[in-house]
């Protein structure tokens, strides 16, 4: 009981003192002088949550599949950190046609896959026939539409052909890591799913599988075949499965493991104090990341789209006869709901300062972000009662709950269940509306009942989760009106307007005309409200001290895992044991 | 009493078919699908389709049970894993090993000082000795394995820093020679048997404790002392004998309540056993690994329940002898 009462004090101690913003000095990569003399050797413990499911790149959902196929393969070329560029990798250079319609591709001459055969534009061409086979349903798909046809040249050189011209076509030609055509070949694409491979993989990348044992550890080697000379630098790189997050954090403070990404951002102020202080080896690192939060609004009835359905009508009957839900249907219901939101203190509450305002639709780790398109719904109580009133919401019988024709202002928030953070700002949504007289119950939900069946079926009130962000903005799949039986598109939004700049802004000619689009994207979005955008949030990983050169940017961490290294009188037990 | 053994297995087939085909009606039943972990934005109908037809997810529920029950009784094939696709016999093979190897030692921990202190204490019944062991042995009873094992972890892992709190061996364990890896397993061993054996030597304490204390005073215990046979013997030989009974029915229990136990523990202390598997399968809903799990749990629970009737028959003379017996 003393002990309990000892960690309660400890937790509340730590939410007081966690409330200051430390983000802003660990945003920017620490790396080492040029001059340095780097020395080769060490190992890297990487200690992950989950078990990949696989280390196919055609297979990989997961964040630590994903890492790890970073190291593994490669791709033809990277994307820069102005997300503009590319950096050459499997290609050495490129040239686009003078008619915009082809790229052509000049491959290394001297990168062997890991098994020592060589790498050839067959290789190039057989994963895109991969990557568009239906059977073997790769998710970035979606990347290829615009690709008419990939053909070898010879062997070192490779052309893609395009249907239209549009500005990603380098970035979608790139897309996707490269394959082994001389292994998978053999390999018919339904029991691709299935192969070996998927977990004895054989790439080009700086780093090869050595061994994997089922959910303890996967370990990589240094590949002495890597195409760029004298890299990578580490001998080796050890993923530890450790799926409880105290045991996780743990090993991280007693030094087991070396790097950890997504820590809590609790846990992270813990880091990061600790850093500040001199009491620990380990540096904290955030950044602005990939994922952003926000409460989705239905707008549609869910009754009438059920009625719809059941009674056969065409999508387009549907789409256009709907009715509008009764709460969410009106834009300054939304608007309203947006400004009795205090979005900043619930920011501050659940992410300890580790995220930044999100006002409207572009994520701002992109080129096209521009918060003044954004229109900006402060926090404004008094307002909102105004523009419900204007709805006609009132408490007309004195019970503290507005009305309106005797109807109360009652609605369910779902979430995830298991997710703390979603559930705190459920929780905090749901005090923050009592005070304006909107009574809310916060219902949390099986990932799979709340993803797979409600949100498709438009069976609910509102909802708060995340979406993860690529690095290219499209919005179509949760706002265009082509997409609004999928199951991202779950508001039930719709507009000509929005269609109509969606469309314009993936087919303008150049990045200007582009942003023109986006920037009304952004600021018709940011009126309708279909979700009220809560806030972008920051990654926050830790890694020993001990490893130099880390880059790491919008585009995550593994930007340059080639190019860590340790120096000599840095290094600890694991980095010689293994030399032995 | 080997119609009995063979009539006592019969009977359990229906009851193991009946519990696998409402456990596939369960996991299949519960809203949601598995199909949606695979979900992309741009993702087509046709391959949304393609991804179900993939885990045969397309198919009514009845052919999907007939056909997965059709692979397991004539092939032994429980399918392939949803979210990886391995093998799920594989998959449960090499998870076995680490939850057997667990399950063994808790339950060799739990006999040992279940017994030796249930003993102890009802020699010293209502002594002080004896209430602070048994209400120690109810602290360890009634606590959860998880909060248990961090307790561990927090204690003897970080604060202590005496021993390791996770996994089955330490990243270099290769490099050491046979008695260093001996060392390093025993190391990774003790809190994870520790905190799944406690809760289990608990009960085994309590029944030991309990069982003791009634043989003791028994008459036929009165009467051997009256014949001046001596303390010991009436000790090892009658009472114990008798207290030791129920113990063999509490096996019959114990062994499902290892497995279930060793889900937890093997989540906390990041052990590659079934019940980690499982844990993985429940929230990715890999069906096919959740049945392989499933019908593996019912075959060890029918199991234990078959042997320990038949233990209790060899030794309780009183039921073998009966006319119901087996």
């Amino acid at each position: 009981m003393i002990l309990q009462i000892c960690l309660l004090c400890l937790n509340i101690f730590s939410l007081f003192s966690c409330q200051k913003n430390h983000h802003g000095q660990f945003e920017h990569s620490d790396l080492y002088p040029k001059n340095q003399q780097i020395q080769d050797g060490g190992t890297l413990v990487i200690g992950i949550r989950a078990e990949p499911e696989s280390i196919n790149p055609l297979f990989a959902l997961s964040q630590s599949s994903r890492n790890i196929i970073r190291l593994v393969f490669s791709r033809l070329a990277d994307i820069n950190e102005d997300l503009k560029g590319f950096t050459p990798r499997l290609a050495k250079s490129w040239e686009i046609s003078t008619d915009n319609s082809q790229i052509t591709f000049h491959l290394r001459t001297n990168v062997h896959w890991q098994d020592g055969t060589p790498f050839t534009s067959k290789d190039v061409v057989f994963t895109y026939q991969m990557h568009i086979n239906p059977v073997v349903a790769w998710d970035g798909m979606a990347y290829k539409q615009n690709i008419s046809s990939v053909e070898a040249f010879n062997d070192s050189t490779v052309v893609f052909s395009f249907y239209e011209n549009h500005r990603s076509m380098l970035s979608d030609a790139v897309e996707g890591y490269i394959l082994p055509a001389h292994i998978l070949q053999n390999i018919s694409p339904q029991n691709l799913f299935t192969s070996d491979f998927n977990r004895h993989p054989i790439g080009t990348g700086p780093f090869q599988l050595n061994s994997w044992i089922d959910m303890q550890t996967i370990t990589l080697l240094k590949n002495k075949r890597f195409y760029e000379s004298g890299k990578p630098h580490l001998d080796q790189i050890i993923f530890r499965i450790i799926p409880d997050n105290f045991n996780l954090l743990n090993q991280l403070k007693a030094g087991e493991v070396d790097l950890v990404e997504s820590i809590y951002p609790k846990d992270f102020q813990a880091i990061i104090q600790n850093w500040n202080h001199g009491h620990s080896d380990i540096r904290p690192i955030s950044y602005l990341g990939r994922r952003y939060d926000f409460i989705g609004w239905n707008m549609i009835d869910p009754e009438s789209y059920r009625n719809s359905i059941d009674r056969g009508e065409s999508q387009d009957a549907i789409k256009y006869n709907i009715q509008p839900n009764r709460l969410f249907g009106s834009q300054k219901v939304r608007a309203a709901l947006t400004m009795a939101l205090d979005r900043e203190a619930i920011m501050n509450t659940v992410n300890f300062g580790m995220a930044v305002p999100m006002n409207g639709p572009v994520s701002p780790i992109l080129p096209s972000y521009n918060e003044a398109a954004n229109i900006v719904w402060e926090y404004n109580p008094q307002k909102a009662l105004k523009f419900l009133a204007e709805q006609g919401w009132t408490d007309s019988d004195g019970d503290n709950i507005l009305d309106k024709n005797g109807i109360p202002f009652k609605f369910e928030i779902l979430t995830e269940s298991g997710n703390l953070l979603w559930e705190q700002v459920a929780t905090i949504v749901q005090a923050q509306l009592a005070d304006i007289g909107i009574q809310v119950t916060p219902r949390f939900l099986e990932p799979a009942l709340l993803y797979g069946k409600l949100l498709p079926a438009k069976d609910f009130d509102a909802v708060i989760i995340g979406w993860s962000v690529g690095l290219t903005p499209d919005f179509s799949p949760l706002f265009h009106s082509s997409t609004f039986y999928t199951p991202f598109h779950f508001t039930g939004y719709y507009s000509r307007e929005y269609d109509r700049l969606d469309e314009l802004a993936k087919t303008a000619a150049n990045d200007d005309m582009a942003q023109k689009y986006y920037d009304k994207i952004a600021q018709l979005l940011s009126n309708d409200l279909p979700y009220t955008w809560l806030y972008y949030r920051m990654e926050c990983s830790a890694v020993h001290g001990r490893f130099k050169d880390i880059i790491y940017d919008r585009r995550g961490l593994y930007n340059n895992p080639e190019d860590w290294w340790i120096p000599l009188d840095e290094r600890q037990y694991i980095d010689k044991v293994f030399k032995k | 009493m080997l119609n009995g053994i063979i009539r006592r297995i019969l009977s359990a087939i229906p009851t193991l078919l009946v519990g696998i085909t409402l456990c596939f009606l369960i996991i299949h039943l519960a809203p949601g699908n598995p199909a949606t972990r695979f979900l992309n934005p741009s993702q087509t109908a046709a391959t949304q389709e393609i991804i179900r037809e993939r885990f045969g997810l397309n198919q009514s529920l009845p052919i999907q049970y007939f056909h997965w029950l059709k692979q397991v009784l004539f092939h032994f094939d429980f399918g392939y894993s949803f979210y990886n696709g391995k093998d799920c016999t594989e998959v449960l093979i090499s998870a076995l090993g680490p939850t057997i190897i667990l399950s063994f030692w808790a339950l060799v921990f739990a006999l040992s000082v279940g017994i030796s202190l249930g003993i102890f204490t009802a020699l010293r019944a209502d002594t002080h000795v004896d209430r602070v062991i048994n209400s120690t042995m109810m602290i360890f009873l009634s606590t959860p394995a998880f909060w248990l094992g961090l307790m561990f972890i927090g204690l003897f892992t970080i604060h202590l820093n005496w021993l390791p709190g996770s996994h089955l061996h330490s990243l270099y364990y290769d490099q050491l020679d046979s008695f260093g890896q001996l060392l390093d397993s025993v190391r990774h061993l003790i809190l994870p048997v520790f905190t799944l054996g406690l809760p289990l030597a608990a009960t085994v304490f309590k029944y030991i404790r309990a069982g003791m204390i009634d043989a003791l005073q028994s008459d036929y215990t009165l009467a051997a002392r009256a014949r001046g046979i001596r303390q010991s013997t009436i000790l090892w030989k009658y009472s114990l004998k008798n207290s030791l009974l129920p113990l063999v029915s509490l096996l019959g229990v114990i062994i499902p309540a290892l497995l279930s136990g060793a889900v937890i523990v093997e989540v906390v202390f990041a052990l590659p056993g079934v019940g980690r598997a499982m844990v993985t399968a429940v929230f990715g809903r890999d069906y096919p690994i959740l049945m392989a799990g499933a019908s593996l749990a019912f075959f060890i629970v029918i199991l234990f329940n078959i042997v320990a009737d038949i233990f209790y028959r060899i030794l309780d003379p009183r039921i073998r002898n009966s006319a119901g017996g087996l």
